[in-house]
């Protein structure tokens, strides 16, 4: 007879045993890894020799009296991943040399903390990522954000301002590592032409802190080939709309593709030449949108984008109110103008290779490039590139290109408001429960001292120009002034901001598919304003739908 | 009456045991009697419902709203509203149902016709080798094969080089920034489409035929190509219709290869339902995002219920 085994249950009961102590062990295995902390640590830091930036090694030692004695365990989220500087202080040396200098020679001056690093993902999903996380309560102890656009929207939520810690109170306390007598009067921080703290509610609430860059940072910025250029003729970079066309033109009579755009990506090579481009054009109906609604900001100076940036409430008055309309022509001369543009493109910009960030500059086949100040430690120090460059920035839209020219400043992407120049710091709720506060606060302190951001500007380059001078007065050298010129002409002082008219998601997404129909002819302009006005409105309508609380009865004409 | 005693009391507890039991108690005393293995069963289908069901009806809930993943606000039809006005998403759906269309054709033909050869292969050895060929690649990740045919569409990519190779620089084109070959440069992406899974599905159904059938056919003079449609394809209906299913369900869902691919464009020319739902949810547009979601599946259900009742999947053999 054949003997048949069945589960018996005593089997049962041992697997079930099995299993639970699985899960058990499993679970309390430790889920943290931590930093070693050494005595002494050698980091590459970029200092600038003679006018030229250089790599350099150097021993690391505590410079701070060590504070009474903390120990723990903390966890920091940088913007992108702090120990990419580890493996690439060159290509990483702009964005994360200072801060990952000062975040050892902290380390060293309290070895009894220990710090996790945590990166969040860079694919655009960051906000996603940090208000999910936010809600759930699984942020790390310190998180960097951008405390302008979608962050600071969520957070003015009522719903949503218990999450994070108001240190208001902790400013009112001296900075142990400053001088002044309260880490408040630590602001605005030397060399820092914007608020090294900004509230995002009102003065009486600190709910961001510090910025890990100092001085004037352009951010964005077009980085041209000076080689391409003179053999085209070009003695100097283009300062108007008018002068960008007609470098354009003499580089392709001269053999050579002007500038690379990526028509598959929703940002940035295409999207923020817009952005620039409406907030010079748009400036009349900007200046009325962003006082339309909060009676605080009548009385804002035009040129301050702190105050005058666009709220989506504004956006969407605007449209319901017809102030703002695709179909204007006011608003549809940039469309044209970028269209006219688009011949000196690279060819395949609709489908671009996948050549990395940059591969098409580096590889010479397109002479203008855009990308921000994080770029421009690999740009000088890469052996990718064979050429001598310069940078300049967006052009000024002027009546020799277009009758709807405003005199408006240029704006563009960038400054210490700048998404990746002006992330700043807060501080989840959860940070206090665990007990981690004094850590975290004494961390925050360390790094937003004057004599750290004295530091900061040792570091990190482009350098830092005091208020009232001149990037001339500061670098002399002409070579490194033409690498350095778009960041600092204009200067990125608040006025030179952009003020973000275009909306984000849907309407974006639409926006950068009907301009690629426009472009190669399958729609007419006046089809694209059609089409574009539709979205708008569908954008206005959904906002409105999901944000019951404004007083839409109330909202005035224009 | 049964003469033989034994059978008289077996007959009798038959008519015991025959007396009817009501269906409730009897599905309560199957799981009684197995209850460890549903004991089990339990965790997994615990966890079925908590991570897949639960969602799906979240999110289907969810369309009726605006909801960005922490606010949702009632709007009723709204989205559905949105979502039958929306003439760039009929556009998208134009296009999925032609990449779908060709799909089909690609996978009742191409795997058949290898599986085909490789069965009529006279020697297993080689049987051996031609199917290991042809799975191979199926371990290369999709995603990889994705960017190979990206680099392949480019502008200085194999396709155009080869064109150029042969004297047709006038065929050369941007194939997937152009308005008019994206969508058939989509389609023809995986190019000779002979898919190693859905090849050695048929070739395990061909493999399964019984020797007397092929034998019967053969007596009765069915040779050759008569012999592969009045005979042999027949007996693998049912692993064509398994394929054209899970063709349908996974073309309606898939956007991964387009997103990486063309992201939908040129403008909306390759832009399929299943990507548009994505960029919902990257805008944090959920609601909008369920609904197209809710959509698809009504559909994916419609044409899984139509395949299964009304298309024959097998043959009886007699």
């Amino acid at each position: 007879m054949m003997n048949q085994k069945r589960l018996t249950r005593r089997m049962f009961l041992r697997i079930l045993a099995l299993v639970m102590l699985s899960v058990t062990v499993a679970s309390c295995a430790p889920s943290t890894v931590t930093v070693e902390v050494t005595k002494e640590v050698q980091v590459k830091e970029t200092v600038i020799v003679e006018g030229t930036p250089e790599v350099v090694e150097k021993v690391v030692t505590a410079t701070p009296e060590p504070t009474p004695e903390m120990s723990g365990q903390i966890s920091i989220l940088w913007w992108h991943d702090l120990k990419y500087y580890e493996e690439d202080p060159i290509k990483y040396s702009t964005q994360y040399g200072p801060p990952y200098v000062m975040l050892q020679e902290w380390k060293e001056a309290h070895p009894g903390i220990e710090v996790e690093l945590i990166s969040h993902p860079i694919d655009g999903t960051e906000y996603q990522w940090i208000t999910t996380n936010l809600i759930a309560g699984t942020l790390p102890d310190l998180v960097m954000g951008w405390p302008s656009g979608d962050l600071e929207k969520f957070l003015e939520d009522p719903e949503n301002q218990g999450l994070v810690y108001d240190m208001q109170e902790d400013m009112q306390e001296p900075n142990p590592y400053g001088s002044a007598p309260t880490w408040e009067e630590e602001f605005p921080l030397p060399l820092s032409l914007a608020q090294g703290r900004i509230p995002w509610t009102d003065s009486d609430s600190a709910h961001f802190i510090g910025q890990y860059k100092t001085g004037q940072q352009g951010a964005v910025v077009f980085y041209y080939n000076k080689d391409m250029f003179s053999a085209a003729g070009i003695e100097e970079a283009p300062a108007t709309w008018a002068d960008l066309m007609d470098v354009s033109e003499k580089l392709k009579e001269a053999g050579y593709t002007a500038y690379y755009a990526d028509g598959t990506k929703a940002c940035c090579s295409i999207r923020w030449c817009f952005d620039w481009g409406f907030d010079q054009l748009m400036d009349p109906v900007i200046q009325e949108m962003a006082r339309a609604i909060n009676p605080e900001k009548a009385d804002c100076d035009p040129t301050d984008t702190s105050c005058l940036r666009i709220t989506d409430e504004e956006r969407s008055w605007a449209v319901t109110k017809g102030l703002w309309r695709a179909d204007d022509p006011q608003y549809l001369e940039m469309v044209r103008l970028m269209k006219e543009w688009t011949p000196y493109w690279n060819e395949d910009w609709l489908a671009p290779e996948d050549l990395g960030d940059g591969g098409y500059w580096f590889a010479s086949r397109v002479a203008i490039w855009q990308n921000g100040v994080w770029a421009l430690n690999r740009v000088i120090e890469t052996e990718e590139r064979d050429f001598e460059f310069g940078t300049f920035a967006f052009p000024e839209i002027t009546e020799e290109s277009t009758e709807y020219a405003t005199g408006a400043p240029i704006r563009r992407h960038g400054g210490l408001t700048g998404g990746g120049n002006g992330n700043s710091f807060f501080i989840p709720t959860t940070t206090v429960e665990r007990g981690n506060l004094p850590i975290v606060l004494d961390y925050l302190q360390y790094i937003t001292s004057a004599e750290a951001h004295e530091r900061f500007c040792d570091y990190q380059y482009p350098p830092c120009v005091p208020i009232g001078q001149t990037v001339e007065d500061v670098v002399t050298d002409p070579k490194e002034l033409d690498r350095l010129s778009g960041f600092f002409n204009p200067p990125m002082t608040q006025e030179h901001v952009v003020r973000y008219l275009s909306w984000p998601g849907a309407s974006q997404d639409a926006f950068n598919r009907l301009f690629i129909e426009y472009a190669t002819d399958r729609i007419s302009l006046e089809e694209f304003g059609a089409q574009l006005q539709v979205e708008f409105e569908r954008e206005a309508e959904k906002l409105i739908a999901e944000n019951p609380g404004w007083d839409t009865a109330s909202w005035p004409e224009p | 009456m049964p003469s033989n005693p034994d059978a008289s009391t077996s007959l009798s507890t038959e008519v015991k045991n025959s007396r009817p039991v009501s269906p409730s108690r009897s599905v309560w005393k199957r799981i009684r009697k197995n209850r460890a293995l549903y004991l089990l069963l339990f965790p997994i289908l615990a966890g079925m419902l908590l991570f897949q069901y639960y969602p799906a009806f979240k999110a289907f809930y969810r369309s009726f709203y605006k909801w960005d993943g922490r606010r949702a606000t009632w709007v009723g039809l709204l989205n559905f509203e949105y979502f039958f006005s929306d003439s760039h998403l009929m556009v998208a759906w134009a296009n999925i149902f032609q990449l779908l269309a060709f799909r089909v054709i690609v996978v009742i033909t191409v795997p058949v016709l290898a599986a085909y050869l490789i069965f009529r292969l006279p020697k297993p050895r080689h049987r051996y080798v031609y199917r290991v060929l042809f799975v191979i690649p199926i371990v290369v990740p999709g995603v990889v094969q994705v960017m190979l045919w990206k680099w392949f569409y480019s502008l200085n990519g194999a396709i155009n080089f080869l064109l150029r190779s042969v004297g047709l620089d006038s065929w050369t084109r941007l194939w997937l920034g152009d308005f008019d070959t994206a969508l058939y440069a989509l389609m023809f992406m995986g190019f000779p489409w002979v898919g190693g899974v859905t090849m050695l599905i048929y070739l395990a159904g061909l493999m399964a035929i019984p020797r007397e059938v092929l034998d019967a056919a053969l007596v009765d003079g069915a040779t050759g190509f008569k012999r592969f449609w009045f005979v042999e394809l027949p007996l693998i209906q049912g692993q064509i219709k398994l394929q054209v299913m899970l063709t349908v369900i996974g073309g309606l869902q898939d956007f991964y290869r387009i997103q990486i691919m063309t992201n939908g464009g040129p403008g909306w020319a390759t832009m399929v339902p299943g990507l548009r739902m994505f960029h919902a949810y990257q805008q944090l547009d959920l609601g909008y995002a369920s609904a197209i979601g809710l959509v698809l599946f009504i559909l994916i259900f419609t044409l899984t219920v139509i395949n299964q009742r009304y298309i024959s999947g097998s043959v009886e053999i007699r």
